[in-house]
C-alpha cells in the first residue's frame, strides 16, 4: 500500500510533497554516483551526465511512490 | 552607494539599484582602474540600449524572434569578451541588453522608458563614484605603477642571473618554475598598472607611447630569456662556455645594464653605459663538434644576440622616458600587425553554452507555471553565464555558501532592520555600513565572488525605493530562483559540451598535436611557391592553436582530479604542460626558420620532420578515449643530422662558421628542427608518468 500524499510543514511554511521527493532524488543519485565513481564503475556508462540525470528521476519517483507519497 | 541611492530616490526615478549596482562593480583600487572600467561600463550600456530597442521593435509580436535575436546578440558579446580588447565592454553590452530586453518584453511600449532608465541610472552613479574617488580618496596609481617597473627589471635579472648559473655550470640558487612564474606575475601586473596610469598620471600620460614601447620590450625580453634557457637544457654542462670565450663578458654586461636600467626606474643616475659584445666562437672547440651540437650552439648564441639587443633597446627606451638621455626623434606608437579573423573554437564554446543556458531559463519560465523569479531567471541567468564562462573549472558548489550567506543577511537586513527605519537619514548610515562592510571583508581579489554576491543580493532583496514593501515571499523566491539557477549552471558543465576538467584537457590536448601536425606536414618546403589565401588562414589558424593552447591546458590542469594523477607526483601534470609549452614554443621558431629557408636546405630535413610528425601522431591519438595511450618517442625522432646536400654545404665553409651567411642558414634550422626533437623527448618522458587510462574514463564528477 502507498503512503497517502501530505504537505510538509517548516515553521508554518508549507512545502509541497514532490518538492522534498526530488530533494531525496537528487540527494540519493549524487551519493549513488559518488560511490559508482569511486569504486572506478563509472567507465562501464558511455555518457555518465545523462546517467546521472537518469538516476535523479528514477529515484525520484521511487521515494514519491513509496515514502514520501507525492 | 549612499549618494547614488539618495540621489535616484530623490529624483524619484524607478529602479534606483540600478546606480548602485553601477558603482558596486565599478569600484576598484585605483583610481585609473576604475575610470577605464567605468568608460566601459558606460560605452557598453550605451550600446546595450540602442541593440534592444532594435531587437524590441523588430520582435515586439513574436517571442520566439525576439529569443532567437537576443540569444545570438550574446553569444556574440560572450565571444569577444573572450578576447584580449576591451571585454568589460561587451560583458555590459550582453547582460544589459538581456535586462532592457526581458525588462521590457512583456511591455514593449515601454522599451525605450526602461532603456533611458538604464543608462541614466547607470551614468549618474558611474558619475557619483567618479567624483568621490577623485576628491573624497583619491587614490592613485603612480607609485605602484614606477615600483612595478623596478619589480619587473629585477624579475628579469633574477631570471638571467639563473640562465647564466645554467649556462656556466654551477648550481642554480633557486628553480626555474619559481622565478618564471615571479616574473610572469611582474609582468602581468606591470600591463594592468600601465593600463591605469594612462589614465591617472599626467607622467605616464604623456609618455603613452615611450611606455607601450617599453612594454614590448619589456615582454620581448621575457620571451628570448625564457627561449635562452630553454635552449641550455639541449646543449652539454660547459660546452657553450668552451664555444664562446668571451661568455663572462657578455654575462657581466647583460646584468650591468639591467642594474643600470632599474637604477634608471628608481630616477637614479645609471652606473654604467651599454658596452658592444661580440660572442666570437672558438674555431677549435667547435670543429670537435657534431653538425648536431653545433646546430644547439648556433640557436643558444641568437638568444644571447637577442638578449643583448633588447636589453640595449631597453636601457635606451628607459634613459629617454626618465630624462637621462635626450630625446632625438618622437617614438611611434607601436601598431599591431593586421592579422586574419580566426575562429576561436573555445570562445565559440563559451557563446555556445551561454546561448543554451539562454533558451533553457526561457523555455522554463514559458513552459513550467508560476517559475521563481519569472523572467528574472533570464537576465541573471545571462549575467552569472557571462560572467562565469571563462573560469576554467568552475564549481557550481563554490557559489552555494557566497549565495546562501549573502541571501540570510540581506533577508536580516530586510525584514527585520529596514522595517524600523521611517527616513533615507536613518536608512544612509545603514547602506553606508552595509556596503562598508561587504567591501571591507571581501576585499582580496580572491574573495571577489564574495563581494560581488553580497553587494549584488543586498541590493537585489532590499529593493530601495520611494515606496517601500516588505514581503517575506520575495526573499524565498530569490532563494528558489537561485536553486533553478544552480541546476542550469551545473547543466551547462555536461552540455552541450562537456567541461569536466578531465575532458577539456583532453580535448585540447588532442587540438594542439593536430595542429602541430598540420604545421609540420602543410607549410610547402618551397618557400618559392607562395600557398594560396585559404591555406595561409588555416595555416595561421593552426599556428595560433598551437601558440595559445599550452595557457589554456595550464589553466585546466589545476582542477584535474587528483584521482587521476600518480599518487606521488602530484606534479606530474603541470610538469607536462611545462614541456608543451617548450614544444609550442620551439614549433613556432621552427615554423618562423622554414618561411625564409631555401627548399635546398629543407629537403634534407623532410625525413626527420616526418618522423617527428608521426610522433606527434602518436601523442594526439594518446589522447583519444578509443585508441591505446603510446607516449613512447621513436630514437629515430631525436637522432637527426643534416643529409648529403647541407654536409657538403657545412664542409665548405670556412671561417666562423657559425658566422658564415650559409652555414649560419643551416644550423639555425638543423638547431629549430633539433629543439622540436628534444621537446617531444621531454614531453614523451612526461607523459609516460601519466596515467592515461584513469585520466580517459569516464566519469560523473
Amino acid at each position: 500500500m502507498t503512503p497517502i500524499p501530505h504537505e510538509f510543514a517548516i515553521s508554518g511554511v508549507y512545502l509541497p510533497p514532490m518538492l522534498i521527493a526530488a530533494l531525496l532524488g537528487i540527494a540519493v543519485a549524487l551519493a549513488t554516483t559518488r560511490w559508482l565513481d569511486r569504486k572506478r564503475l563509472s567507465r562501464h556508462f558511455f555518457y555518465p551526465p545523462l546517467v546521472s540525470l537518469s538516476f535523479m528521476i528514477i529515484y525520484t519517483v521511487l521515494i514519491s511512490t513509496f515514502v514520501v507519497g507525492a | 552607494m549612499t549618494l547614488a541611492y539618495a540621489i535616484a530616490l530623490a529624483m524619484d526615478w524607478d529602479r534606483p539599484y540600478w546606480a548602485a549596482f553601477a558603482v558596486a562593480f565599478v569600484s576598484l583600487t585605483t583610481v585609473g582602474q576604475s575610470v577605464n572600467k567605468a568608460v566601459l561600463r558606460i560605452t557598453g550600456t550605451v550600446m546595450a540600449m540602442a541593440v534592444s530597442l532594435l531587437i524590441i521593435s523588430l520582435s515586439a509580436q513574436d517571442r520566439w524572434l525576439f529569443i532567437v535575436l537576443l540569444s545570438l546578440f550574446t553569444s556574440l558579446c560572450v565571444y569577444m569578451l573572450g578576447g584580449q580588447r576591451a571585454g568589460y565592454f561587451w560583458q555590459v553590452g550582453g547582460f544589459v541588453t538581456a535586462i532592457i530586453c526581458i525588462d521590457s518584453g512583456p511591455d514593449p511600449t515601454s522599451a525605450f522608458d526602461t532603456a533611458i532608465m538604464r543608462g541614466l541610472e547607470t551614468s549618474m552613479g558611474i558619475l557619483v563614484y567618479t567624483l568621490v574617488a577623485l576628491f573624497l580618496w583619491p587614490n592613485s596609481s603612480r607609485d605602484a605603477f614606477f615600483a612595478s617597473t623596478v619589480t619587473l627589471i629585477k624579475s628579469q635579472a633574477d631570471v638571467f642571473t639563473h640562465c647564466v648559473q645554467l649556462a656556466l655550470g654551477q648550481p642554480p640558487t633557486t628553480t626555474s618554475d619559481k622565478l618564471e612564474a615571479a616574473e610572469l606575475q611582474a609582468q602581468s601586473s606591470f600591463d594592468q598598472l600601465l593600463q591605469s596610469a594612462e589614465t591617472d598620471t599626467s607622467q605616464v600620460m604623456k609618455e603613452q607611447a615611450g611606455w607601450r614601447q617599453f612594454q614590448t620590450q619589456s615582454t620581448a625580453l621575457n620571451a628570448a630569456l625564457q627561449h635562452w634557457r630553454d635552449s641550455l637544457g639541449d646543449i652539454p654542462r660547459l660546452q657553450l662556455a668552451q664555444a664562446f670565450p668571451d661568455l663572462e663578458k657578455f654575462t657581466v654586461e647583460i646584468s650591468s645594464r639591467l642594474a643600470a636600467i632599474a637604477d634608471m626606474q628608481s630616477q637614479q643616475s645609471p652606473r654604467s653605459q651599454p658596452d658592444a659584445v661580440a660572442l666570437p666562437a672558438d674555431l677549435k672547440a667547435l670543429e670537435s663538434l657534431s653538425h648536431y651540437d653545433r646546430a644547439g650552439l648556433a640557436v643558444a648564441r641568437t638568444h644571447m644576440r637577442s638578449i643583448d639587443k633588447l636589453t640595449r633597446d631597453l636601457f635606451t627606451t628607459v634613459a629617454r622616458l626618465r630624462g637621462f638621455a635626450e630625446r632625438t626623434d618622437e617614438i611611434e606608437a607601436i601598431r599591431t600587425p593586421r592579422q586574419f579573423a580566426l575562429p576561436d573554437r573555445d570562445r565559440l564554446i563559451a557563446a555556445g553554452r551561454v546561448a543554451v543556458m539562454q533558451w533553457a531559463a526561457f523555455l522554463a519560465v514559458i513552459y513550467i507555471g508560476d517559475f521563481p523569479g519569472g523572467f528574472g531567471v533570464v537576465t541573471i541567468a545571462t549575467s552569472l553565464g557571462m560572467a562565469l564562462v571563462y573560469v576554467p573549472g568552475f564549481k557550481v558548489s563554490s557559489l552555494f555558501a557566497p549565495v546562501a550567506y549573502s541571501i540570510s543577511f540581506a533577508g536580516f537586513v530586510y525584514l527585520l532592520v529596514m522595517p524600523q527605519l521611517s527616513s533615507y537619514l536613518q536608512l544612509a548610515p545603514l547602506i553606508f555600513g552595509v556596503t562598508f562592510a561587504i567591501c571591507y571583508l571581501f576585499y582580496e581579489p580572491q574573495k571577489m565572488l564574495g563581494r560581488a554576491m553580497g553587494l549584488s543580493l543586498f541590493v537585489m532583496i532590499c529593493a530601495i525605493s520611494n515606496d517601500q514593501s516588505y514581503s517575506f515571499i520575495s526573499i524565498t523566491t530569490t532563494a528558489m530562483m537561485f536553486v533553478a539557477l544552480f541546476v542550469l549552471l551545473a547543466s551547462s558543465i555536461h552540455f552541450p559540451f562537456s567541461m569536466r576538467p578531465e575532458d577539456v584537457f583532453l580535448r585540447m590536448l588532442r587540438r594542439f598535436f593536430h595542429s602541430a601536425q598540420t604545421i609540420l606536414d602543410t607549410v610547402a618546403d618551397d618557400p618559392e611557391r607562395q600557398p594560396k589565401a585559404p591555406q595561409r588562414w588555416l595555416y595561421a589558424f593552426h599556428a595560433r592553436e598551437v601558440a595559445t593552447l599550452p595557457q589554456k591546458i595550464a589553466a585546466w590542469t589545476a582542477h584535474l582530479n587528483p584521482l587521476n594523477l600518480p599518487p606521488d607526483k602530484p606534479q606530474q601534470a603541470q610538469m607536462l604542460t611545462t614541456s608543451l609549452n617548450l614544444l609550442s614554443v620551439r614549433l613556432a621558431q621552427l615554423s618562423e626558420l622554414r618561411a625564409s629557408a631555401p627548399e635546398s636546405v629543407q629537403v634534407d630535413l623532410r625525413d626527420w620532420r616526418m618522423q617527428m610528425s608521426a610522433t606527434l601522431n602518436r601523442f594526439e591519438k594518446a589522447a583519444q578515449r578509443t585508441k591505446p595511450a603510446d607516449n613512447s618517442t621513436d630514437p629515430a625522432t631525436i637522432t637527426g643530422e643534416p643529409g648529403r646536400q647541407l654536409k657538403a654545404k657545412l664542409a665548405g665553409t670556412q671561417g666562423d662558421i657559425l658566422n658564415s651567411s650559409e652555414a649560419q642558414e643551416v644550423y639555425q634550422l638543423l638547431g629549430a628542427h633539433r629543439g622540436v626533437a628534444e621537446a617531444l623527448t621531454a614531453y614523451g618522458e612526461q607523459a609516460q608518468q601519466i596515467n592515461w587510462q584513469a585520466l580517459r574514463e569516464p566519469r560523473f564528477a
